[in-house]
């Protein structure tokens, strides 16, 4: 009788630990699969002065709305999951190449003509030097009002700052 | 005079409805809005808010009346969000995540809030309506001061400047409207977003499936004499328990739902109206604390936010002021909810008069008890 009572309750710590695993194993499919990336696509001669920048192209990523560049423009696309197509005209003459950007790289510079050259490294993390100012913060948590929730003011430089909100 | 009791009845049965019909249909034509516009808001923000709504039903299955508490749940959901909008978890795989994320969190807040009610049997209202107080300076001492320092949170994007606290609003673009637009179909003038529907019809049939089982029986048992159901062996505590954490897990889906279809998310107060909007919806479709069904939500929903999208232009049109509306709004969602609650009170009372009458063998005609 003990050792049935002891039997059922490792089995039931077992099932415990198996569905805590599974539930943190989705939770880690969800990520890997809902991670947004943006992707700074510059067409800019590459840093050695081997390649030149495309006087005229036009790149489209994962099927999206293609993207015209000058020489020298830099322009940018987001995207979700890691692997991504770019559909690359120059010319009217279409090259498809495939990039990975890592789990990790919030923000990742393609360099279109690395891509085209399919010269490595054309994927390399970008990290912007200046951070959005900070919203304003004074009445944080300062408001039990019955009334629809009013969005902060965006500061100067911040990104705009979606339309207010309907009333709930 | 028996025409006359019944209508008398019927008025004081359903006269929170009444009333809203009537200042809804009083408000519209001032209003200047078109039909189009206001069937087009209504079926938007039934997607929006009937989950939350949904929320409320179990608890005041189980006799507890409006679980105010569920603001408790709607935190757990925004922390979710945090941390997707943190990890830059776009789509639906973002709502997923948030909701994965805030579960959890929500079934411990859930149980403590469980607990506490059950400590405070007859007071769960005032209890629950506190106790969100209490456990929302928690979530605003976690939100500004230990996300970011204790708490792993890296995206400047949502990061206050000092380096540790979220910012009061955060843009929640990478998952706005996802859920609606995952399947949205144009019928005439109309964009329905069919997905959050389906959300809502698979809750709704979870409840009435739930209703029928076991602890659904018990539930309702529990909610009609708590001494009856102890009697019969159902373990009374357990089953408000469960009723109070899966209210408050809804709550958590609910304010997911809710904050993707507003596409912004004031950080430290989104939470604060939850109940009181879900509450005042479910009191204006026709519920008790006692007593509500799946109709009452819908109907709810329908007629509060009906008023509230044609007060703010009746009231400019009227009055010329635009505010006027907005503060007719905040006075109807208070007023609804004090009154369904004066209302349910008195009716006790008569009630209770009425069974003392009919001991005393002077049996009272029936009339204003509560169901």
């Amino acid at each position: 009788m003990s050792g049935n009572g002891t039997s059922n309750k490792g089995r039931r710590l077992l099932v415990r630990i198996a569905l805590s695993a599974a539930y943190v194993g989705f939770m880690a499919v969800v990520f890997y699969f809902g991670k947004g990336h943006t992707i700074l696509l510059d067409n800019k001669d590459s840093e050695d002065g081997t390649l030149k920048a495309y006087e005229e192209v036009s790149v489209s990523v994962d099927g999206q709305e293609a993207i015209d560049f000058m020489s020298g423009d830099r322009d940018m696309a987001k995207v979700r999951a890691q692997s991504h197509t770019l559909r690359i005209t120059v010319n009217g003459q279409v090259t498809e190449k495939k990039i990975t950007v890592p789990v990790g790289m919030e923000m990742a510079l393609v360099s279109i003509p690395r891509l085209a050259a399919g010269r490595e490294p054309f994927v390399t993390p970008f990290v912007p030097k200046d951070q959005p100012a900070p919203a304003d913060e004074s009445n944080s948590g300062n408001s039990n009002e019955f009334s629809a929730p009013a969005p902060a003011a965006p500061a100067p430089g911040a990104p705009a700052a979606p339309a207010a909100p309907p009333a709930p | 005079m028996s025409d006359k009791m019944t209508f008398g009845r019927f008025f004081r049965e359903n006269a929170v409805l009444i009333i809203f019909i009537i200042i809804t249909l009083l408000a519209i034509k001032p209003s200047g809005l078109s039909l189009v516009y206001i069937i087009q808001e209504l079926i938007t923000r039934l997607g929006r808010n009937s989950f939350l709504v949904l929320a409320l039903l179990l608890p005041i299955y189980a006799g507890m009346g409006l679980n105010f508490a569920m603001a408790l749940g709607a935190m757990a959901g925004e922390i979710g969000l945090i941390f997707t909008i943190n990890y830059n978890i776009t789509g639906v795989n973002g709502l997923i995540f948030a909701t994965l994320a805030g579960l959890p969190l929500s079934v411990l807040l859930g149980w403590i809030c469980g607990v506490v009610l059950n400590k405070a049997k007859g007071r769960e209202m005032v209890t629950g309506f506190i106790l969100a107080f209490f456990i929302n300076g928690i979530y605003q001492f976690v939100v500004l001061y230990v996300m970011g320092s204790v708490i792993p949170v890296k995206s400047p994007a949502i990061l206050l400047s000092r380096g540790y606290g979220i910012r009061n609003t955060l843009n929640l673009d990478a998952v706005r409207q996802s859920l609606d637009n995952l399947l949205m179909v144009h019928v005439g003038p109309f964009n329905l977003p069919i997905a959050p529907f389906l959300v809502i019809a698979a809750l709704c049939l979870f409840i009435i499936w739930f209703k029928k089982t076991k602890l659904g029986q018990d539930m309702r048992a529990v909610g009609q004499d708590m001494l009856v159901a102890d009697s019969s062996g159902i373990p009374v505590n357990k089953t408000r328990n469960i009723a109070i954490v899966i209210s408050t897990v809804l709550a958590c889906i609910g304010q997911v739902i809710f904050l993707q279809n507003m596409g912004n998310m004031a950080t430290y107060n989104a939470h604060d109206q939850t109940s009181f909007f879900a509450a005042a919806s479910i009191l204006v479709g026709g519920a008790s604390v006692k007593r509500a069904s799946i109709t009452n939500v819908f109907i709810g929903v329908i007629l509060l936010h009906a008023l509230f999208v044609v007060t703010p232009n009746a009231g400019q049109k009227i009055f010329g002021q635009a505010q006027i509306g907005e503060y007719f709004r905040q006075f109807i969602g208070y007023g609804i909810i004090a009154l369904s609650l004066v209302l349910y009170a008195w009716r006790s009372r008569q009630e209770a008069a009425r069974q003392r009458e009919g001991l005393r063998g002077n049996a009272a005609p029936a009339e204003g008890g509560a169901k």
